[in-house]
């Protein structure tokens, strides 16, 4: 029993480096898992990189007619180019009311919002609807019979 | 750490989970005549968590139309961030799934684990190979590309050796005499909602009849 007690050492401080070690071990290594998964779900998700989006819209003017529209995609938005007598014009379609697309009337020469009957005249002037801004007009150039956006 | 812990005693407190846990999974023991191979049973049925959350993340863009298909598997290789590693992921693992499902299979039949008290859970594994095959079938239209294409050619010309309805199951499968849009549509309803729902019921019969039972102990 003597000989026991010599090699008791449960009264000496206890020394955990090698546990931490190992559990520092085991959770950098649950870590790095969890990364090699959540990263490429979180890379997923963002938002794609879509072509040509924000390419300028080019129109050839010959191809517009006197008193008609011609509608276009700009930047995720929808233009609307109106062939008017002198020169053309262009809209942003987005309604200054709530933002629906306004169409062109050819009939009547306005600009009719299908949302809450918004009426422009052929200028982007409010003619009657629940609006008082007029319709945005959107910056263009014409250069060699090519009317561009951008 | 400490917080982690206090959500969880604030949970186990109402609701009693350690108990629970304690015997089912942390002082549940693994006999020690299990061998690795006893595996592959959970290695399948982790393939197919895989493969359902690989293909949520496809869904966001896939689209099921023979004029789209091909341009939106094409579009998530090349546009979307890691898009390429998801649909290789849920390429390989298809092939890794069925692999591992015959593995499974291959142990069982060799021990003769099918055996009473067993039989059923051997029937219902049949109804889940067939279902994984199924899956991996359908699955492979989904691109849209020539191989999968005349793929799916091949594979449902299949049942036209069926004596007098052969040709009438051909088509019903095709949703018409060809390999069509139609037959796009079906697939993609089959793969995605039609099937997965199937498997998982017997997965779950599969999984509810072997707690039951318990596994079989090799002597």
């Amino acid at each position: 029993m003597a000989h026991e007690h010599e090699h008791d050492h449960s009264h000496e401080p206890v020394s955990n480096g090698r546990r931490r070690f190992c559990q520092m071990c085991i959770g950098g290594a649950a870590a790095i898992t969890v990364g090699t998964v959540v990263y490429p779900i979180v890379a997923f998700l963002k938002l794609p990189m879509r072509v040509g989006e924000s390419k300028p819209v080019e129109i050839e003017l010959e191809r517009l007619t006197v008193g008609q529209a011609y509608y276009a995609d700009f930047q995720g938005q929808q233009v609307i180019v109106v062939m008017a007598e002198d020169g053309p014009r262009v809209f942003n379609a987005s309604c200054t009311h709530l933002g629906c697309n306004v169409v062109w009337d050819t009939a009547h020469g306005n600009f009719h919002c299908p949302c809450h009957g918004a009426v422009f005249s052929g200028e982007g002037k409010v003619v009657s609807g629940p609006v008082s801004t007029p319709l945005r007009e959107v910056p263009f150039e014409v250069k060699n019979g090519t009317l561009i956006i951008s | 750490m400490r917080v982690i812990q206090a959500i969880y005693g604030w949970i186990d407190e109402r609701f009693d989970v350690t108990p629970e846990l304690e015997k089912n999974v942390t002082k549940k023991w693994v006999p020690r005549t299990l061998s690795w191979a006893g595996c592959f049973g959970g290695l399948a049925f982790f393939t197919f968590l895989v493969q359902v959350f690989t293909g949520m993340l496809l869904l966001m863009y896939y689209k099921p139309h023979p004029d789209a298909a091909w341009d939106s598997v094409t579009f998530i290789k090349s546009n979307v961030t890691m898009g390429w590693l998801v649909q290789r992921i849920h390429a390989v693992a298809a092939n890794l799934m069925i692999t591992l499902v015959l593995m499974h299979m291959a142990r069982i039949a060799y021990y003769k684990i099918y055996r009473a008290p067993r039989e059923l859970h051997w029937v219902s594994g049949v109804f889940l190979l067939l279902l994984t095959t199924m899956m991996a079938f359908t699955g492979y239209l989904l691109p849209w590309t020539q191989l999968s294409y005349w793929g799916a050619k091949v594979g449902t010309e299949i049942p036209s050796a069926v004596p007098y309805l052969g040709q009438d199951i051909v088509e019903w499968v095709r949703r018409g005499k060809a390999i069509s849009g139609e037959t796009l549509g079906f697939f993609f309803s089959l793969h995605i909602w039609i099937l997965p729902a199937i498997i998982s019921s017997f997965m779950g019969l599969h999984f509810v009849m072997i707690r039951r039972t318990g596994i079989s102990k090799p002597l």
